[in-house]
């Protein structure tokens, strides 16, 4: 899960390296939607303990 | 022109913060808990709306993605400072000259929303982003930078957590 979130950020940076601006906006704020969610999810998740 | 320049130069100062994380993991054996690499992803947000800016021309749409994930990155780092803050928690990691790496995390989000700040306060034109394809030499380097760091995060963070949510 975490690692599909980087390969996500990688694709936005490729995007823009390629041009497709609007892609790359598009997969950033869907990128940035599944962060917050994974922080909610570890927020109220009992592993917060081991950090 | 210098817009450009500088957002290069932000490019490749955090993409340098996230190479020595790396370091750092693999040196001192420090693993990342999950809020750690969601601050990485936040750094990885703000470099793409500073690319944006390096390669379509700079405009407030790119400002505001990079803005966006400060904040978030931020809001990380405060929370995992908030974990940490009372007297008879434990601290994740060793301190890096006398600060934890996530206070150094949070100094590096609000560091860049200054930096963005100014930089929108310095150039201010309304010109709409250029499908230009040129990219200069300050604009290569910042990208290979951080799209290494970034592939190389893919591998370890896999390695480190699987499929699972880390």
């Amino acid at each position: 899960m975490m690692a599909a979130l980087f390969i996500l950020m990688t694709l936005v940076i490729g995007f823009i390296y390629f041009g497709k601006r609007k892609l790359g906006i598009i997969f950033f704020l869907f990128t940035l939607v599944l962060c917050s969610i994974m922080l909610w999810y570890h927020a109220t998740s009992s592993l917060q303990i081991s950090w | 022109m210098w817009e450009k320049h500088l957002n290069a130069l932000l490019v490749v100062i955090i993409s340098v913060i996230l190479w020595g994380a790396l370091a750092i993991q693999f040196f001192y054996h420090e693993e990342p808990c999950a809020l750690c690499l969601l601050q990485r992803l936040g750094m990885l947000g703000v470099t793409s709306g500073a690319l944006m800016n390096v390669k379509f021309g700079p405009s407030k749409a790119h400002y505001g993605l990079s803005l966006l994930s400060a904040i978030f990155g931020g809001f990380v780092a405060l929370r995992q400072i908030a974990l940490h803050v009372c007297p008879d928690f434990s601290k994740f990691g060793e301190p890096f000259w006398g600060l934890s790496l996530y206070t150094w995390s949070f100094i590096t989000f609000a560091s860049s929303v200054a930096y963005i700040a100014l930089l929108m306060l310095f150039f201010d034109k309304n010109k709409n982003p250029s499908e230009s394809k040129i990219y200069n030499l300050w604009g290569h380097i910042s990208f290979f930078l951080i799209f290494f760091v970034s592939l190389t995060n893919i591998f370890t963070t896999f390695w480190l957590c699987g499929f699972g949510a880390c």
